[in-house]
Formats: C-alpha cells, sequence, structure tokens
C-alpha cells in the first residue's frame, strides 16, 4: 500500500517537473551549463563554432523546431538521435537560447593576423 | 627497458672471447681510418664453426675503446652505410651491443648516428618521421623479443602508412650462447614472426655474407613501392665473432629502385577516360612519394583542368592552387563522369556511402567510371584488414601512382584534340571561383569562437601560422588526424611544397605525434626549416620521452600542444553510445577525461630540457608564446607552448 502510494507520488512530481519543465522560459544560463554538462560541445565547441567532429550551431542557430526536430530524429552515422529521457524539451529550448545568445564573430579583416594570410617570402 | 642481469660470468668470458679472438691477429683500427673504408681482414682463415666459436670463449679482453679488432658487428654497419643508413632509432639493448659499440666506435657516430630513445615505440616513430621528411629509409635497432612487442604498433603504422623502416631484431640464435634467464627470455626461434603482418619481409642471417645480401634486399625491397617496413632479425654472435678474411666478404651491388608502374595499354585507356570526361575528379592519397610526385600531379590535373581531392595522406597538391578542391569534394564525386584515385587507402569509401550490413550506395551518378591507380595491391595480407573494403571499379591499375603519372600524361597530351582542349579550359573559372569562395568560407568560419577559452583550434592554428609563415616551415605532424584541430592548417594555411606536410600516422595507432615529429625535425636539421608539430595531449602520453630525446640530439622542433584534456575522439563515440541507448550522457566523460589532475606540459619538458610555456588558456597570450618559442627553434632546439583547447 504504502509503495503504491510511494510511485503515485513520485509520478504526480514527475508530470509536474515536466510541466514545469516545458513551461518554464529558456534560459540561456541553463542552456550554457546544459550545452556544457551533455557534451554538446565535444563536437560543436563551446561557443558553437564548429570544428573538426561536428557542424557551426552559432551563430544565428537553426530555429528551434528544426534543431529540436534534428536532434530527436537525426540517422546521422556520427550523432544518434537524443531522446527526452535524455534530453528534455526544456533542455533543449534552453540550448537553443544559448546558441541564439552567441554574438556574430568579428569580421576577418578586423584581426590582424587574419587580414593577409600570404607569406611575404616563399617558403624554399 | 628490461636487460639481462649484469652478473653473469659466461656473459662476460663470452664478450671477453669474441673480442680477443682476432686481437691477436689483427692490427688495431682506429675508428676514423675504419670510418673511411672498410675493415681490414682479421685474418686469412675460415669462417669459423660452431664448435670454434665456442672455443673462442675463454680469451681475455681488450679495455681500451676504439682499440678492438673489427669485429662482425663492423662489417654490418659497413653494409648499412653502403645502403645509405644515416641514423639507428634506438633504445639501448644488450642484444644489439655489438652492434651499437661498432656504430658509435667503428663508423664514430656518424652515418650511422645513434639516437637515443626511451622506447622502441618512439624509436619506429622516429624513423617513420624520418622516413618520410628525408625520402630514405631510417633504420632501428630493438631487442627481437621484448622490444620487437614494444615496437610493434608504431611498425604497423609505418606497413598503413607505406613508410621504409628497418628494424634489427636482435636475436641470440644459438641456445648455448644464452647465458640466464633472461637471455633465453630475449630470444626467439623467429622473432619476425610477430610483427610479419605488416612487414613486407624480414630474414634471419647467419653468416656476415648473408647478412650483407639480406641487408642491401631489405633495404631494396623496403624503398620499393609500395614501400613498407623489414625486419633483419640479427645475431648477437654474429655481431660479436672477430671478422675473418674481410676481402672475402662483398657487400651486393646497390641497384637503382625502379617502382612499378602501370601498363602502357590500361594507362591510355584512363587517359581517354579522363579527356572525353565532362565531369573528372581526381583524388590522391598517399600518392606524392616525393617532391616530384607533387609537380606531375599538378601538371596532370592541370592538362584536364580536373579538380582534385587531396586526402592527406602526403602534401599531394597545392592548397593554394586553384583545382584544389576539396572543400567542394562530396558534391563533385556525386556530380563526376569519371573518378580517379590514386593511391588512396579506401577507394570504395571514396566513392560510396557506407550502410551498415549493407552494399553501401554509390555516392556517384549511374554510369561514372571510377578507376584506381595504386600498388596496394601488392603489399595485401590476409591478417590485419589495412587493405580495405573491395572496391569494384571499372579500371583497376596495380602499380604505383606516382611512377605511373609521367607515362599517364603524355597519354593524355597524346589524347587530347583541339575540341577537347577548349571544353577542358572552359572549367577553370568557375574552380577558380569556387576555390577562392572556398578559402574565404574558412577566414570568416575561423573567427566563431575566436575568443573563447579554452582556445579555439582555428585560433590556436592561425597565432602559430602568424610566427611561421615567412620563414621556411614544415608541419611535420598532427598525429592521426588534422580533423582533430579542425583541418584548420590546410583550410588557410598555405602549402605549396611537398616537405611542408608529412601526412598522418597511417594505423591510426595512438602515440605516434611526437616521435614522428621528432624524427622529421632531425630530417630538417641543419637547414634552417622551422620543424611544427601540432600535437594532441592524448597522443603526447604515450611517449613523452620522445622530447627528451629532441632535447638530447638538440633537434630543433617547435610543440604546440592541443591540450583539450581528454581523448576527445573516444569521448564522443561512448557518448554516441550512451545516447544511443538512452542512458544519459552524465557518467561518459569517465575514462575519456585527462583532467584530474590537469597535466602542466611545460613542466614536463623543463624537466627534459626543454623550452616551454603555458598551460595557456587566454588567446591573448598565445601569440606572444609562441613567438618566444619559435626564437628558441630558429637557435636550433626545441620548444613547447601548452594550450589549452577547445575539444576540437
Amino acid at each position: 500500500m504504502y509503495r503504491i502510494a510511494y510511485i503515485v507520488a513520485a509520478a504526480a512530481l514527475v508530470v509536474t517537473t515536466a510541466a514545469s519543465a516545458a513551461d518554464r522560459a529558456p534560459s540561456v544560463a541553463r542552456g550554457k551549463a546544459t550545452y556544457l554538462r551533455v557534451g554538446c560541445f565535444e563536437c560543436h565547441g563551446t561557443q558553437g563554432q564548429g570544428g573538426g567532429g561536428g557542424a557551426t550551431l552559432a551563430p544565428n542557430p537553426l530555429p528551434e523546431e528544426a534543431l529540436s526536430n534534428f536532434v530527436r530524429n537525426t540517422t546521422s552515422f556520427r550523432m544518434p538521435a537524443y531522446s527526452p529521457a535524455v534530453l528534455t524539451d526544456g533542455d533543449l529550448a534552453d540550448i537553443h537560447a544559448y546558441l541564439s545568445s552567441i554574438p556574430k564573430a568579428p569580421s576577418p579583416d578586423s584581426i590582424a593576423i587574419l587580414k593577409n594570410l600570404t607569406p611575404t617570402k616563399p617558403t624554399k | 627497458m628490461a636487460r639481462a642481469e649484469d652478473t653473469d660470468v659466461n656473459r662476460r668470458r663470452f664478450l671477453k672471447g669474441v673480442a680477443v679472438a682476432g686481437a691477436g691477429t689483427a692490427a688495431a683500427v682506429l675508428p676514423q681510418v675504419a670510418q673511411a673504408q672498410p675493415a681490414p681482414a682479421a685474418q686469412k682463415a675460415a669462417s669459423p664453426t660452431a664448435a670454434q666459436r665456442t672455443a673462442e670463449t675463454s680469451k681475455p679482453v681488450p679495455t681500451e675503446p676504439g682499440l678492438a679488432p673489427s669485429c662482425g658487428s663492423d662489417f654490418m654497419v659497413d653494409v648499412m652505410k653502403a645502403v645509405g643508413i644515416d641514423y639507428v632509432f634506438s633504445n639501448t639493448a644488450q642484444s644489439f651491443a655489438p652492434l651499437q659499440e661498432s656504430v658509435v666506435n667503428y663508423a664514430n657516430n656518424q652515418a650511422p648516428e645513434f639516437i637515443t630513445c626511451m622506447h622502441e615505440e618512439s624509436s619506429v616513430g622516429m624513423a617513420h618521421g624520418y622516413a618520410k621528411a628525408s625520402g630514405k629509409a631510417a633504420a632501428i635497432f630493438c631487442h627481437a623479443t621484448v622490444g620487437t612487442q614494444h615496437a610493434a604498433m608504431a611498425i604497423y603504422n609505418a606497413y598503413c602508412d607505406r613508410v621504409p623502416v628497418i628494424a634489427f631484431l636482435g636475436n641470440q640464435i644459438d641456445a648455448t650462447t644464452r647465458g640466464n634467464a633472461t637471455e633465453w627470455r630475449h630470444a626467439a626461434q623467429d622473432p619476425a614472426a610477430f610483427v610479419r603482418d605488416f612487414t613486407k619481409w624480414d630474414d634471419q642471417p647467419i653468416t656476415l655474407q648473408h647478412f650483407a645480401e639480406s641487408l642491401v634486399r631489405g633495404h631494396q625491397m623496403a624503398m620499393t613501392p609500395p614501400m613498407s617496413p623489414v625486419c633483419i632479425s640479427t645475431d648477437f654472435v654474429l655481431q660479436s665473432e672477430p671478422l675473418h678474411e674481410r676481402e672475402k666478404l662483398k657487400i651486393p651491388k646497390i641497384t637503382p629502385i625502379s617502382p612499378p608502374a602501370g601498363d602502357l595499354a590500361s594507362v591510355r585507356e584512363v587517359a581517354r577516360l579522363l579527356v572525353a570526361a565532362n565531369s573528372p575528379v581526381i583524388m590522391a592519397g598517399h600518392l606524392a612519394r616525393t617532391p616530384a610526385g607533387m609537380k606531375l600531379l599538378v601538371e596532370l590535373a592541370e592538362l584536364l583542368n580536373a579538380p582534385v581531392i587531396d586526402q592527406g595522406d602526403r602534401q599531394n597538391f597545392p592548397n593554394t592552387h586553384y583545382l584544389n578542391q576539396g572543400a567542394d569534394g562530396q558534391k563533385l564525386i556525386r556530380g563526376a563522369d569519371v573518378v580517379l584515385g590514386l593511391e588512396l587507402t579506401d577507394l570504395w569509401g571514396a566513392v560510396n556511402t557506407f550502410v551498415e550490413h549493407e552494399a553501401g550506395l554509390p555516392k556517384t551518378k549511374a554510369g561514372a567510371k571510377i578507376i584506381g591507380i595504386s600498388a596496394n595491391d601488392l603489399l595485401a595480407k590476409a591478417n590485419y584488414q589495412s587493405f580495405q573494403r573491395y572496391p569494384g571499379v571499372d579500371m583497376m591499375i596495380v602499380g604505383d601512382g606516382e611512377a605511373t603519372l609521367p607515362l599517364l600524361i603524355e597519354s593524355v597530351k597524346s589524347a587530347l584534340t583541339a575540341d577537347r582542349k577548349n571544353v577542358i579550359a572552359a572549367r577553370a573559372d568557375g574552380f577558380r571561383k569556387a576555390h577562392a569562395a572556398a578559402y574565404e568560407a574558412s577566414r570568416q568560419a575561423v573567427t566563431l569562437g575566436w575568443d573563447a577559452s579554452p582556445i579555439s583550434t582555428g585560433r590556436m592554428c592561425m597565432e602559430l601560422y602568424e610566427q611561421i609563415k615567412n620563414d621556411d616551415w614544415a608541419l611535420v605532424s598532427v598525429g592521426s588526424s588534422e580533423s582533430f584541430m579542425g583541418n584548420w592548417p590546410h583550410r588557410l594555411w598555405h602549402f605549396e611544397h611537398h616537405h611542408q606536410y608529412l601526412g598522418v600516422s597511417g594505423g591510426g595507432g595512438v602515440g605516434y605525434g611526437l616521435p614522428a615529429a621528432v624524427g622529421a625535425a632531425l630530417a630538417n636539421k641543419g637547414t634552417g626549416r622551422i620543424s611544427v608539430n601540432l600535437q594532441c595531449d592524448g597522443d603526447f602520453m604515450y611517449a613523452p620521452g620522445a622530447l627528451w630525446t629532441a632535447a638530447h640530439h638538440r633537434i630543433p622542433l617547435l610543440t604546440v600542444m592541443h591540450n583539450n584534456r581528454a581523448y576527445a575522439q573516444e569521448t564522443m563515440w561512448v557518448q554516441h553510445a550512451a545516447t544511443k541507448r538512452g542512458r544519459g550522457v552524465d557518467r561518459t566523460k569517465i575514462g575519456t577525461e585527462i583532467n584530474d589532475p590537469p597535466i602542466d606540459f611545460a613542466k614536463l619538458a623543463q624537466s627534459f630540457g626543454v623550452y616551454a610555456e603555458g598551460p595557456i588558456a587566454d588567446p591573448a597570450k598565445l601569440g606572444p608564446a609562441l613567438q618566444r618559442a619559435v626564437a628558441v627553434v630558429r637557435k636550433g632546439l626545441p620548444a613547447l607552448v601548452d594550450v589549452v583547447t577547445q575539444m576540437r
């Protein structure tokens, strides 16, 4: 009897938590923390810059719905689909908020060492 | 490295005997004299029998170094000189001590010079890098049993990377000369068996004449494409015994290498297909063995205005050339009507999409002709699966790519008509625009995360390039894959010469990066060239002792640590598995992080006597640190900068 009551209570707690997560406003701070915790940065970089392991995600990330659809349903060899059990809808919304907050990168022309990459004297 | 206990009376008696056996009959040979000419005959007598050898083990030994009579290992060094071995990379060991002594005394430690290594895997890794940078075969000495086992992974890398390494395996064939338990453990009936699946050839000579013929043959086989490691079991007794009748020993004539090339009819057909194609694509893997290979590929590509996808196994094609179209590679393959794969490791994978348990899906459109030119099939063995999936192509020419290119170029020239020349010429403009656009896109992309900490791999690579771009530089190692650092060097640096990039490990065996870089930098020593090593932290920790070798031998090498404090690739794969199984990723860093405690690579390097700075996590501090380190390398010394980086 006690056990049944405990399960019902726990289930209610889960429903409440899930509802709260779904209803809560996306948070950039929480999104960044989740992005780092679940390992998105490993392939995509801490600022979504991409690299040798994964695609560029920011700035200007995919719309939230498209991002969510990809994360849930990808059949990519390199990246598995993330189920809600691993990454909740709330987590995804937070991550999208974080990616959206990443500012536009500077122009390469504003960075001295990127202005001219041609050697001034040829290598032997 | 384990060695026999130095408590064995029989061992000492044996050494005394072999050293003095010739002392009574041969004049002293100073090292300088010995270096200039073959060792003189020790005595006019028939080669000793096993019984004679045993009997020789009771005579006293001379104590003055350099005055020992000429012995078997001196002749071995003569043969090594004859085939052009400049360096021996080795972790010292008893089973080849006589040979090592001949190198340092008889040869005066010059050509070959003994390079002190801290592990056999490092020895082979250094030989691997040296061979690629110098274009010459490199040698290693190691124990036949415990040394070969340590060396095995690096030999596999060299085999997969088609690199000539000659491994001398110190052995003790005659059981009656093994004086203690360790010598028994360090002897083998067939020492090369352990690595035979991934070497081209091996032998166990039992006389000095046999040794000479084995080494000359082994050198030729190692250097003939497809190049590969070979092994020569080098008997301790043979090394030690006095040299009888040196004049009767002959070093065989060194025959020039003539690589296998494609046959005329097949090559002409390839040329016909390429000239007739409207969208040909050339892919290059282990193609350019020499600078000439790079020039030939440029000539072929320009004749056809065919885009080139350089797969990064060597610097096959200048990345600044408008026909270098790797950025659009997959799109070009999908649209190609002819694909020519030159020395590709995985031709099947180049033109097919992998589908688990299935035949795969062609990337190319229907009717596209797939052609391969490669010597790979000449070295295929059954056990290790490095030969890759069966490609099932339209034409497969089994011959060396670089050696086949001259004939292919002439055949293309012969097949070109005025009409086809016009069609081909019209392709150039599109490729020029695509190349420029891809370069600019990379220049824009590298700014993403520019000020991030940990430092982005793009920022790290460009800060480094800024310090070396006006020097004569060479990126001598990136470990197992340049993708580990976002491929930024080949996206934005200007690679226009063959020596500027040496490719990767070949077999994907971790621990290649640092030893290979040290070996390659040794090859570049004295040229004024700045050798640069982009070094992953996990790879570094397999063989950190290689850095001591760089310090000890004053090898100018700049090592820039890509210190992401993890086995990043494996982190991703464990995370992949956990996510696929719906188990969450919180625990997937167990076993993949190298962060508790973080390794201080600068302190480690400094303890070896290497100039080092770091860890640097602030991108603003990176440029000045690299500038200081490059200044040290310009003086002819190694330096290290530890950069705390993003994962990729």
